[in-house]
């Protein structure tokens, strides 16, 4: 636990730049992207052995809490994706090791990510609006 | 101003001898294979269950007349699969970074994977058996959303 704070509090203290947040971003992306597929293993396998409890799960994302939730987990699974692209990318290439580079593809992935996330957004976020206006 | 000629330091680099294949280095190769593997895979889900359908067309019904489909059943077990190995082997990393105590770590290891074993299975024996339209009060195969229960 003191581990944990420490990283906490010595991730914002370290000023590491682009590298150190996308860093930061992929971790935080991943363990959000895992909790979520954990459950949804298990809300899934309700069809099979208990599938009138699966209508209860799907009751639940149909609340506008978890429809919020399932835009977070869509922008978790879209930037841990292309994050990890990148770093694959780059272990693939050492010539790429230059600082000018990783940076550059830091940017380069946020605004890939950006123009990939907005059409997510309008459309989800309508779903949930529209399923608000019409109870 | 008199120059000083200093000589080149000697290279400092020295060959290390590699440590062979170990668990640590296929993890590292397999994290970057299946999430490969997974940007179309968990891509492609996200895109057929969140923008193109969406939670509230979803049911019971919805899943089987899917698993209708072979290729559905096999491409949802690939991301059962990598989904799950990918995820929990991230967690292991995580575990390892901010759980020192060795007890706790070890017990958080064992935790995860009796976890994913568990999640594994049952994920399997669902995609295999399907959806149990039986105990659904529904006879023969669905034809439509609308065969399930409506809420």
């Amino acid at each position: 636990m003191t581990n944990l704070v420490a990283t906490l509090a010595e991730g914002l203290r370290y000023r590491g730049h682009g590298g150190q947040w996308s860093w930061i971003l992929h971790r935080i992306s991943g363990l959000g992207t895992v909790l979520f597929v954990l459950i949804h293993v298990a809300d899934t396998a309700t069809v099979y052995f208990a599938p009138h409890e699966y209508q209860w799960f799907i009751d639940l994302y149909r609340t506008p809490v978890f429809g919020l939730g399932e835009i977070a987990l869509i922008a978790c699974v879209l930037y841990h994706g292309l994050n990890g692209l990148r770093v694959t990318l780059f272990d693939l290439k050492p010539a790429w090791w230059t600082i000018e580079r990783q940076r550059q593809s830091v940017v380069v992935t946020a605004a890939v990510f950006v123009v990939l996330f907005i059409p997510v957004l309008l459309v989800m976020g309508n779903t949930i609006l529209t399923h608000l206006a019409g109870g | 101003m008199a120059t000083i000629a200093t000589p080149l330091p000697a290279a400092r680099t020295r060959r290390v001898r590699g440590q062979g294949r170990t668990f640590d280095t296929l993890m590292w190769m397999f994290m970057r294979i299946s999430g490969a593997a997974l940007i179309p895979l968990a891509l492609g889900h996200l895109a057929i269950m969140h923008l193109i359908n969406n939670v509230h067309i979803m049911n019971a019904c919805f899943v089987a007349l899917r698993w209708q489909f072979l290729a559905w059943r096999i491409y949802d077990a690939c991301l059962l699969g990598f989904a799950l190995t990918h995820g929990l082997n991230g967690l292991r990393y995580s575990v390892d970074d901010y759980v020192h105590h060795p007890t706790w770590n070890r017990v958080l290891r064992w935790a995860i994977l009796i976890m994913g074993i568990i999640l594994f299975v049952a994920g399997a024996i669902s995609l295999i058996g399907g959806v149990n339209t039986a105990a659904l009060g529904i006879a023969g195969p669905v034809g439509s959303i609308q065969d399930c229960p409506q809420q």
